[in-house]
C-alpha cells in the first residue's frame, strides 16, 4: 500500500517571534515495514539535520528574523510492505525501554490496574482493550505535559495518553516498551492529526500495540520517531524569544495514493 | 570577551565610582550645612538628594531632613537603592557574576568592602563618626581603583571596566556641576558670598579645589569653574578627561560592534576638547550641562545595545 | 598541647598503634608538639577571615538564598607518604582508564554484556544511561575527563574506594585554596617537610579540556548553573585559573549545530564546553524542557561532534552505586589486569539472598540508595535510632531495587583540632583524576574530615569540613 501524506503545521504569534530553535521529527526512515519514496518538508529558516540517539532523523531549525507564524510542512509518499517489525531494529538493547520517564511513571492506581494483566501477548491485548474502554478519547483533554498517571486519573485522554498508560503499564510488568509517533491512514479520512502508538517487546520481536484503535498490527501505519516518551518522539520540541501567545493549527492528511490502485 | 561579563564589569565599576561620588557630595553638603547661614542649612542637605533624583524616595521614609537621618538614608539604608550600601550590594553582586574575569587582589577589594560595609551597617553611623565613614568609602574606592590598575591585564574586561568609571563619573560631574550653579544662580544680590559658598562645595565635592587653587589662584567664579570642569583635560574629574578616556577605550575594544557607541563619544569628545569658555557662556551653562547629561546617558545606552545586546536569549 | 590519640582499633593517619608517630610524619609530630593552642585558635580565626574574604563559600541547598557559609577548615593537614601516593596513583589511572572503557562500551558494542559480566538489565534499565549517547563518537574515547575518586582508609590500612563520581565531581578548589592557606599561615612547616605541589592543577585541567577536542587550539569555555549553585565559587576559581570564559547558558547559542557565545566582538565558536550543569538540564528541547540553565540547541551540537562536552552526557549509570560492584570485574574485563584499589563488599538488594542478609544485619550495615548524593537518603546501622532502622527496613521491602548496603568501616582518623585540644576525627580522601592525552593527577586531593567526635558523615552538608592534603616527597638520599 502506498499512502501519501499531507502535513502542515501552522504557529501564529500574538507578538512577532524574534528568534527561535526547533528540534523537528518529521522525516520517516527507511525500514522493513516502510520505504519512503519522496518526502519534503518545508519551513522557514536555516535547518540542518541530526540523527538522535535513538535513530531518529532530527531536523533542527533556526530563525532569526522576526516572524509573525510559522509554518511547517511535510509531504511524501510511502509504501508499507506489511511485513512484521524486525528483532533488531533499534540501535540498542530492548532493556533500554524498560524505565519510566517523569511522563510514565505509574501512581497507584495505575500500578493497580496494570497487575491485573500478565506479561505476554494475550495480557497485553487484554491490557490494551480495557485500557481502550476506560480512557475515553477525547481531542483536547490533555496537554503535552500531562502525565500517563494524570490522563488514567481523568479518565479522558488523546492518542498520546493512551500510549503513555500502556507504557507505564508495560514497563510495570517487566515489558520492554517504546513510544512511536507517526501518521495513520483511516479508511475514513478523519483522522487528521500525527498519531501515536506503542511497541512493546515479547519474547524476541518488538509488537505494534495502538490503543486508541485497539490494533495490534501496524496496518497502516507511517513511523516517524521513536524514544521513551513523547518528549523524546515528539514531531516538534522548541524554544523561542518573543511571541507572546500561541495558536496552533495543523491538518495531516494521509490518503492512499491512487497510484496504488493501478 | 562574553557580553554579559562585559556588561556586568561595566556597572560594577560605575556602582564603586557612583558610591564615592555620593560619599563626596554628603561629605560637602554637611559641612557646608554647617557653615551656611541656618536657613539655607535644609538647601544645602537638600543637594545630594537633588543631585541623585532621590528626594522622593527621601521624603516618602523621613518627615524631616536632618543630618542624622540623611546619613542613614544615603549612607546604610537597604531600602534606598541609591543608597551607599544598596550600591556597594550591587556593585559585589555584578563583581560575582565576572569572578572569572578579576584579579583575586581587585575581587578582594570589593568583597572586603561590602563585608566591611555590612558590620558597619550593624554598628550604625552617627554624625561625628560620618567623617570617619566618608573617609573609609573613599579609600576603599582607591583600593579598588588601585588593584584595578595594578593587576588586571590589559584587556577588554579592563577597559569595560574602566568605561563604567568614566561614564559614571562624567555623569557625576555634569549632574554636580548643573545643580551647583543652579544654586549660585538663585541666591539674591545681598548675598554675595553665597556663589562663593556653591563654588568651594562643587571643586570639594568633585576633589578640584587644590586644582582650582593651583591654576587660578583666586576667588572662583562661575566661568572658570566650568572651563575647570568642563574643558581642562588635567583635571581628573573633568567632562574633557572623562570623554578622553571613554573615546579612548572605545577605540581599543576588540572588534567592530561598537560604531555608534564610538560615534557618539568622538562627537561628545570633540565637543569638549574644542569647545571653550565663549561657546559654552554663549550656550549658557545650564543648558549645556543638560545637553551633556542627555548625550553622556546616550552614550552609556549605546554601549550597552553595541557590545552587550544580544536580541536572541 | 595534648594530643588525644586514636583508640588501637582505628588506623591513623599519623600515628601507629602504640602511639608513636609513623615515620613520615615525625615532622608534623614535632610541630604539633611545640604548637600552642591560642595560637592555632588565632590562627584558625585568621584562616576564617581570609577564606570569607576570598568568598570561598557556600550555598546548603534549601538554605536560603545569599547565607554564605563557611566549609570548616581544618589546620593540622592530613599526611600520605609517598609510597601510599604511588600505590593509590596506580590504582586510580587503572580504575578509570576502565571507567572510560565501560562507558564507551556500553554506548557502542556491548561487549561487556554479551561476556556476561554486567547484567543488561543493570546497565540499560538504569535511569542514568543515556540513549542519546548511543553510537556517539567522542574523541579519544573519553568520557570522564574529570574523576572524583572517593577513597577511604580502614583499620587495616588498606585504601578502598567508596565511590566514583564521573559526573561534574567537584571540591578541587578546596584542594587549591587549602594548600594556599597553609603555606601563608604555617609557611615554616613546608620548609621542614617535602611536600609535593599541587598548584599545578589547573594547568593539568586546561590540557586536558583542550585535548578533548581534535581541534589545534579549540576555544574551551566552562558552563556554571549562576551564581547561586553551590560549587559557583569553584566554577569563578578554576575558569580564572584557566584564563577561560565563565559562561551560563543564556551567554552560548547554537546555529547550523555548532555553539557561539555572545562576545563584545560578535559571535564566537566555542569547541569543548566544561560543564557543570546536569546532563538533564543541558538542552531543554533533549532533557528537561523547564530547564533554564541549558542551552536549546546544543545536544545537537554535541551529537554532530561540533562540540565536546566535558565530561561527556550519560557518565552517571558508571558512577551509580548499583554499578559500583562490578568495577573490579571492568578493570579484569577491559584491562586484563588484577584491580590495585579494592571496593568495599557491598551487598545489592536487588538480589534475594543479599537482601535477606541485609535485612537481617541491618544494625550492622550502612544502607545507601542506589541513586543518590550528598548524604541525605542513608542509613547508619550501628548509630541509628529504632525508629530510623524500621523506616529503612519498611523501605527496602518495598523498593531493594533502590539500595545497596556495605559494611561500616572504620574511617582511618588524623589528629584534628577541636577547640580543646587536639583529636583523632574520621576522614575520606577525593583525588582527581584528569583524562586527556594521557592520565594524570596531582599529588593529593580533597581530605574531608567529620569534625562531630565520633561521625562518619564527612559530606559539609553535615557537618564535615576540610583539611589541607600532603602528599611527601621521597626524602633524597
Amino acid at each position: 500500500m502506498k499512502l501519501h501524506v499531507r502535513h502542515k503545521t501552522i504557529y501564529r504569534y500574538q507578538t512577532p517571534v524574534t528568534s527561535t530553535i526547533q528540534y523537528i521529527r518529521l522525516r520517516p526512515r527507511n525500514t522493513t515495514q516502510q520505504k519512503v519514496l519522496e518526502w519534503s518538508l518545508e519551513m522557514p529558516g536555516e535547518t540542518s539535520q541530526m540523527t538522535d540517539g535513538f535513530g531518529n532523523q532530527v531536523t533542527v531549525m533556526t530563525l532569526d528574523e522576526p516572524v509573525s507564524e510559522i509554518i511547517l510542512s511535510a509531504q511524501g509518499l510511502v509504501e508499507l510492505t506489511a511485513r512484521p517489525l524486525a528483532r533488531n531494529d533499534s540501535p540498542f538493547p530492548p532493556q533500554v525501554f524498560l524505565r519510566n520517564t517523569q511522563l510514565t511513571q505509574p501512581d497507584e492506581a495505575l500500578k493497580d490496574f496494570a497487575g491485573r494483566y500478565s506479561a505476554n501477548k494475550r495480557g497485553l491485548m487484554r491490557l490494551m482493550t480495557h485500557l481502550r474502554e476506560e480512557v475515553t478519547y477525547r481531542s483536547g483533554a490533555t496537554t503535552v505535559t500531562h502525565t500517563a498517571s494524570e490522563a488514567f486519573s481523568q479518565k479522558e485522554g488523546v492518542c498520546q495518553d493512551h500510549t503513555h498508560i500502556f507504557l507505564a503499564c508495560c514497563r510495570f510488568l517487566g515489558v520492554p516498551v517504546r513510544y512511536v509517533s507517526g501518521y495513520i491512514h483511516s479508511s475514513d479520512d478523519q483522522h487528521l492529526e500525527t498519531h501515536a502508538w506503542a511497541e512493546a517487546y515479547l519474547g524476541s520481536n518488538w509488537q505494534t500495540f495502538d490503543v486508541v484503535n485497539t490494533l495490534n498490527a501496524p496496518e497502516s501505519h507511517i513511523k516517524l520517531a521513536i524514544g521513551l516518551d513523547y518528549q523524546d518522539a515528539a514531531p516538534v520540541r522548541g524554544v523561542r524569544s518573543g511571541g507572546g501567545m500561541e495558536t496552533l493549527s495543523t491538518i495531516a492528511r494521509v490518503s492512499q495514493s491512487a497510484a496504488a490502485n493501478q | 570577551m562574553l557580553s554579559r561579563a562585559a556588561l556586568s564589569l561595566f556597572w560594577m565599576a560605575r556602582y564603586l565610582e557612583r558610591a564615592e561620588s555620593l560619599v563626596r557630595l554628603l561629605d560637602v553638603s554637611l559641612t557646608m550645612g554647617l557653615i551656611d547661614v541656618p536657613e539655607d542649612r535644609q538647601e544645602q542637605l537638600s543637594v545630594p538628594l537633588l543631585v541623585t533624583g532621590s528626594r522622593d524616595t527621601y521624603s516618602s521614609l523621613h518627615n524631616e531632613l536632618t543630618p542624622h537621618s540623611l546619613i542613614e538614608f544615603l549612607l546604610l539604608d537597604s531600602r534606598h537603592s541609591g543608597s551607599v550600601y544598596s550600591i556597594i550590594c550591587n556593585a559585589r553582586d555584578n563583581a560575582l557574576q565576572v569572578r572569572g574575569n578579576l584579579s583575586a587582589d581587585v575581587w578582594e577589594s570589593i568583597n572586603l568592602t561590602w563585608l566591611e560595609l555590612k558590620e558597619m551597617r550593624t554598628n550604625g553611623v552617627t554624625e561625628s563618626s560620618a567623617g570617619q565613614a566618608f573617609d573609609w568609602i573613599r579609600a576603599r574606592s582607591h583600593v579598588f581603583r588601585g588593584a584595578a590598575y595594578g593587576t588586571l591585564l590589559r584587556n577588554d574586561a579592563f577597559r569595560f571596566l574602566r568605561l563604567g568609571t568614566f561614564v559614571e563619573r562624567a555623569d557625576t560631574t555634569a549632574r554636580v556641576l548643573d545643580i551647583r550653579y543652579w544654586l549660585a544662580s538663585q541666591s539674591d544680590s545681598e548675598e554675595a558670598s553665597r556663589p562663593f559658598f556653591e563654588w568651594n562645595a562643587l571643586l570639594q565635592s568633585l576633589a578640584a579645589f587644590e586644582a582650582y587653587q593651583t591654576i587660578y589662584g583666586y576667588t572662583p567664579d562661575a566661568m572658570n569653574v566650568a572651563e575647570l570642569l568642563i574643558l581642562n583635560e588635567d583635571v581628573p574629574r573633568s567632562l574633557h578627561a572623562c570623554l578622553k578616556e571613554i573615546a579612548g577605550l572605545l577605540e581599543q575594544i576588540e572588534g567592530d560592534r561598537g560604531r555608534g557607541a564610538k560615534r557618539l563619544a568622538t562627537s561628545l569628545y570633540a565637543n569638549v576638547k574644542y569647545g571653550d569658555r565663549d561657546y559654552i557662556k554663549h550656550r549658557g551653562l545650564g543648558p549645556y550641562l543638560e545637553d551633556f547629561i542627555v548625550r553622556i546617558q546616550g552614550i552609556a545606552d549605546r554601549i550597552e545595545t553595541d557590545y552587550m545586546g544580544w536580541q536572541r536569549s | 598541647m595534648r594530643i588525644e590519640k586514636a583508640p588501637p582499633t582505628l588506623y591513623d593517619e599519623i600515628f601507629d598503634k602504640e602511639h608513636r608517630a609513623r615515620p613520615h610524619c615525625r615532622g608534623l609530630e614535632q610541630w604539633l608538639e611545640q604548637a600552642d593552642e591560642a595560637l592555632l585558635a588565632e590562627k584558625r580565626r585568621e584562616a576564617d577571615v581570609l577564606f570569607r574574604r576570598l568568598g570561598v563559600t557556600f550555598n546548603v541547598y534549601g538554605e536560603d538564598e545569599g547565607i554564605d557559609r563557611l566549609i570548616p577548615f581544618d589546620l593540622i593537614p592530613r599526611v600520605l607518604s609517598a609510597a601510599d601516593w604511588q600505590r593509590l596513583q596506580v590504582g586510580l589511572r587503572q580504575r578509570v582508564n576502565a571507567l572510560n572503557r565501560f562507558l564507551h562500551d556500553i554506548y557502542h558494542g556491548y561487549e561487556i554484556i554479551r561476556a556476561g559480566v554486567i547484567p543488561a538489565e543493570q546497565v540499560f534499565a538504569n535511569p542514568q544511561y543515556q540513549p542519546g549517547m548511543q553510537n556517539l563518537k567522542v574523541p579519544r574515547n573519553i568520557y570522564a575527563h574529570i574523576a572524583g575518586i572517593d577513597l577511604i582508609r580502614h583499620n587495616d590500612g588498606e585504601f578502598y574506594v567508596l565511590e566514583d563520581n564521573l559526573r561534574c565531581p567537584s571540591g578541587v578548589s578546596y584542594m587549591l585554596e587549602n594548600r594556599r592557606m597553609m603555606m601563608r599561615l604555617f609557611p615554616e612547616l613546608f620548609a621542614r617537610m617535602p611536600v609535593a605541589p599541587v598548584d599545578h592543577y589547573p594547568s593539568l585541567l586546561g590540557e586536558t579540556l583542550k585535548a578533548a577536542s581534535l581541534q589545534t587550539n579549540p576555544t574551551v569555555v566552562l558552563l556554571t548553573p549562576g551564581r547561586f549553585n553551590s560549587a559557583y565559587f569553584e566554577h569563578a576559581f578554576l575558569a580564572r585559573q584557566m584564563g577561560i570564559e565563565l559562561v551560563e547558558g543564556a551567554d552560548l547559542f547554537v546555529r547550523e549545530n555548532r555553539v557561539f557565545m555572545k562576545t563584545t566582538a560578535g559571535p564566537r565558536a566555542v569547541d569543548v564546553i566544561y560543564r557543570r550543569v546536569d546532563d538533564e538540564f543541558i538542552d531543554p528541547l533533549a532533557g528537561n524542557p523547564e530547564s533554564m540553565l541549558g542551552v536549546p540547541g546544543l545536544y545537537a551540537a554535541y551529537r554532530c561532534g561540533n562540540v565536546v562536552l566535558a565530561n561527556a552526557m550519560g557518565n552517571g549509570v558508571a558512577d551509580d552505586k548499583s554499578i559500583y560492584p562490578f568495577v573490579p570485574e571492568m578493570i579484569r574485563f577491559y584491562l586484563g589486569e588484577e584491580p590495585v584499589l579494592r571496593n568495599v563488599p557491598t551487598w545489592q538488594c536487588r538480589l534475594e539472598q543479599d537482601l535477606k542478609y541485609v535485612l537481617d544485619n541491618l544494625e550492622q550495615l550502612v544502607v545507601k540508595e542506589a541513586q543518590g548524593a550528598g548524604g541525605y537518603g542513608m542509613l547508619i546501622g550501628p548509630s541509628a535510632s529504632r525508629a530510623e532502622l524500621d523506616n529503612f527496613r519498611a523501605a527496602l521491602k518495598a523498593r531493594p531495587e533502590h539500595y545497596i548496603a556495605q559494611p561500616t568501616l572504620s574511617l582511618s582518623s588524623s589528629p584534628t583540632f577541636v577547640g580543646n585540644g587536639i583529636a583523632p576525627r574520621h576522614l575520606d580522601l577525593r583525588p582527581f583524576v584528569l583524562s586527556g592525552k594521557k592520565v594524570q593527577m596531582v599529588p593529593g586531593g580533597l581530605t574531608r574530615v567529620a569534625l562531630r567526635e565520633g561521625s562518619l558523615v564527612v559530606n559539609s552538608s553535615q557537618g564535615g569540613g576540610t583539611k589541607d592534603t600532603w602528599v611527601l616527597e621521597s626524602p633524597s638520599c
